[in-house]
């Protein structure tokens, strides 16, 4: 099958069954690949209610079909499984070499089932599939076994890894790949440790089979010539994404002290021209990328700085958890910082904004030292690492803190569940966003829970004002449709993202490569389909899903210290949520309609929108109580609606209302209330 | 032509050994190319290019290489 690997490899870890399926030409025509493939097969195949840490999760791990053929950076693999960090849809995606060698190896998917009796490691060799023991490699380090498992095989393996934190089931643990790349996010590394896989090693030796062999490589050289013409590429080449450290201060939306702030004063230690000229060794690409963005390192022990280790990296990311947001004030602390990360397996961003989110618990006392078991501060890598260790091996504090900050805080009481910068339980990666009103409803409505990339819309904020809410919904949503579209290539989008490069490129050159005539359209509505199907798999596994997880910490909505105003505010978000919601065709409670599914041919999924009715408390305080049923008074909806239409519903002119509250916080009347809210009117002077 | 390498600019991308495989195999597979990457990991990091005997100096791989870690020893 042209483009593709052309088979599916199954693998139950239980009973060791291997099986290979071929791919079905109609299913690659609709769901592309990749992310595509991911989330179909996880919606069919796990089954709703599923234990993420169970033996009935999956992990979909799917190549696309631009993967491994001559195109900049086709090096994107997806991996899906049902989060254990969040409860809802996980997924993460990651370069490096992986994703080629499958379809060399003849695999489009690879499907994990079941637990594995021992610890065992996955050995892909073309045709050759075997469950082998990963015994000696247990309890050891992602950059340590990977290194073995090279020395065992042979170097041209490309191995995914989990490190302790995996083993040890913390949420946020990640895969490892090629000494520095991960699959970082939602948790797919503890959905590894759970089913004591280790590692996956994969070599493939053969062909992917091409459609027009002469028209892709003339449109793939042009694609190069195009990415070498462009006068960005050397900066991308020498900076990598630490490029824009100093960017992100000057807007202000550097993640610094757990978010309190958006400016760190030490962001110049920490920038993508310092860090190269102070620890860079080499550029290190992902398979076929011209634009080099990975950055490998070595720092040195001397008088200043305590440790001597070589790390990938840090990306941007991981300069802004773990650096701003620890306020880990040079670069070199930071790239300890991400090799302590890195070898334990825990996704630098997650493991940036728990410890952050640590730090500050402990200066507001929320935390003792006798919790701790050692003083935690802001600014001290060692603090840092001892947190890191203390997570990835479930010991003392860190066996709360490896649940991740939304179920931790929990534990440690609402004081520090206000500290918890998370959306869905997932948390908010590096762009602060109270003064960027669509990067907020991109991070708010992330199909993932709060990650940057899957819309980066922060630019939009910059280039048509930040205050402004016009066009922002329509704008992440443009957005959101294109990202799948590169993730279900399985390509990278760094150069549309940063080099301007034409989507109109991609169309042309999977029809040369896979046969398959698209146009853009097509692929942008293929990845609307994506987007419903995830926002389906929330719906389906989260009793009461909505709204409520599309909302921001309320620490973005207050002024931080230093600054007299900011642009968001929660009446702005909400208005922003619906009109974002109404764009996509959802309820206004955030469900897909019928309607849409209609549409997207999802009609599968129907079964699963929730049907329950939304019930609803209402209490009525001042002589507007006359006006309403009675004083208190339940009230069932069969949809969501807002404030204002439930008034208007219940007959009762708004403007007669002067405050609404939602279980005691104030509301505004363009909130829709879910299941469950006790609902409080009040006249505007209800003294008597 | 003969090609120059400088293994301290390569990035391990591997665009050589895709071009190569599809201007002298007509393939694509980069196994095929006539050139390999070897990774030095995680210490010290880096990469080496080792050409084979294979190799015609046809240059398609010098052309295509984003980091100039292959180049034209005559043209130097």
């Amino acid at each position: 099958m042209n483009g593709y690997g052309g088979k599916i490899l199954r693998v139950n870890l239980t009973s060791g069954l291997i099986k290979t399926e071929p791919l079905d030409p109609r299913f690659a025509r609709e769901w592309i690949g990749g992310r595509g493939f991911a989330a179909r097969l996880l919606y069919d195949e796990v089954k709703r209610g599923a234990n993420p840490l169970g033996e009935e999760n999956k992990v979909i791990i799917a190549s696309g079909p631009l993967s491994g053929v001559f195109v900049p950076a086709g090096a994107k693999v997806a991996f899906a499984a049902k989060s254990p960090a969040t409860g809802g849809y996980g997924e993460s995606n990651m370069g490096g070499h992986f994703s080629p060698e499958m379809k060399y190896a003849g695999y489009d998917v690879i499907i994990i089932e079941g637990t594995a009796p021992q610890p065992s490691y996955l050995f892909i060799e073309d045709d050759r599939v075997e469950i082998r023991s990963a015994q000696k490699y247990w309890g050891k380090g992602c950059l340590t076994s990977e290194k073995m498992l090279k020395s065992d095989l042979r170097e041209e393996f490309q191995i995914l890894t989990i490190g302790p934190a995996g083993e040890n089931l913390v949420r946020f643990a990640c895969i490892s790949h090629d000494f520095g790349r991960q699959a970082g996010r939602t948790g797919m590394g503890t959905v590894f440790g759970s089913k004591k896989l280790k590692a996956i090693a994969i070599k493939g030796t053969e062909a992917i089979p091409v459609a027009n062999v002469k028209e892709a490589t003339r449109l793939g050289k042009e694609m190069f010539k195009q990415i070498f013409d462009n006068p960005a590429l050397k900066q991308w080449q020498d900076y990598g994404t630490p490029g824009v450290v100093n960017w992100a201060n000057e807007i202000e939306a550097f993640p610094t002290r757990n978010f309190q702030m958006e400016y760190f004063e030490h962001h110049k230690n920490l920038s993508g021209q310092l860090m190269r000229d102070r620890i860079v060794t080499s550029d290190k690409a992902c398979f076929g990328c011209p634009m080099s963005c990975g950055k490998y390192s070595h720092t040195r022990k001397t008088s200043k700085y305590k440790y001597n280790v070589w790390v990938e990296g840090p990306e941007y990311e991981t300069i802004a958890l773990c650096g701003g947001n620890c306020a880990l004030p040079n670069i070199e602390d930071v790239a300890y910082a991400n090799w302590v990360c890195d070898e334990l397996g825990i996704d630098t961003i997650s493991s940036g904004a728990v410890i952050a989110f640590a730090m500050e618990c402990f200066e507001k006392g929320i935390i003792t030292e006798k919790d701790a078991g050692r003083k935690i501060r802001f600014g001290d890598v060692d603090s840092f690492a001892y947190l890191a260790k203390k997570i990835a091996y479930q010991k003392g504090i860190g066996k709360i803190l490896a649940r991740g900050t939304r179920d931790a805080s929990k534990v440690f009481g609402p004081e520090a569940e206000k500290l918890a910068m998370q959306i869905k339980g997932l948390e908010i990666s590096g762009y602060s966003f109270r003064n960027a009103l669509a990067m907020a409803l991109a991070y708010g409505t992330c199909d993932v829970g709060a990650h940057h990339n899957r819309a980066w819309a922060i630019t939009y904020d910059i280039e048509v004002g930040r205050q402004k809410s016009e066009g922002k919904a329509a704008k992440v949503i443009f957005l959101q449709h294109v990202r799948p579209m590169f993730d279900m290539l399985g390509t990278c989008r760094l150069q549309w993202v940063e080099l301007g490069f034409e989507l109109e490129n991609y169309p042309k050159i999977l029809e040369a490569v896979t046969g398959f005539k698209y146009s853009l359209e097509e692929l942008l509505k293929f990845s609307e389909k994506v987007w419903n199907l995830t926002r389906m798999f929330w719906a389906r596994e989260i009793k009461g899903f909505g709204q409520t997880y599309d909302w921001p910490p309320q620490r973005f909505f207050k002024v931080p210290p230093g600054k007299e105003k900011i642009f968001l505010t929660r009446e702005i978000y909400d208005q922003l949520l619906q009109e974002y919601y109404k764009l996509r065709g959802w309820n206004k409670n955030g469900i897909p309609t019928r309607k849409k599914l209609r549409e997207l041919n999802l009609e599968f999924t129907m079964g699963d929108l929730p049907h329950k009715k939304i019930k609803l408390e209402i209490q009525v305080v001042g002589y507007i109580k006359e006006l309403f049923p009675g004083e208190r008074f339940p009230l069932e909806l069969e949809n969501p609606l807002t404030i204002r239409e439930i008034l208007k519903r219940l007959k009762v002119k708004e403007e007669l209302v002067g405050l609404v509250t939602v279980n005691g916080e104030p509301g505004n009347k363009d909130h829709v209330p879910s299941d469950g809210d006790k609902i409080m009117f009040m006249a505007f002077a209800a003294g008597g | 032509m003969k090609i120059g390498i400088n293994n301290s600019l390569c990035s391990g991308c591997r665009v050589c050994q895709l071009i190569c495989a599809l201007t002298c195999e007509k393939v694509n597979n980069p196994k095929k190319g006539r050139l390999e990457i070897v990774g030095h990991f995680p210490v010290p990091g880096g990469y080496e290019i080792k050409m084979t005997d294979e190799c015609n100096q046809c240059g398609q791989c010098v052309r295509f290489c984003p980091m100039g870690a292959l180049y034209r020893e005559d043209e130097e």
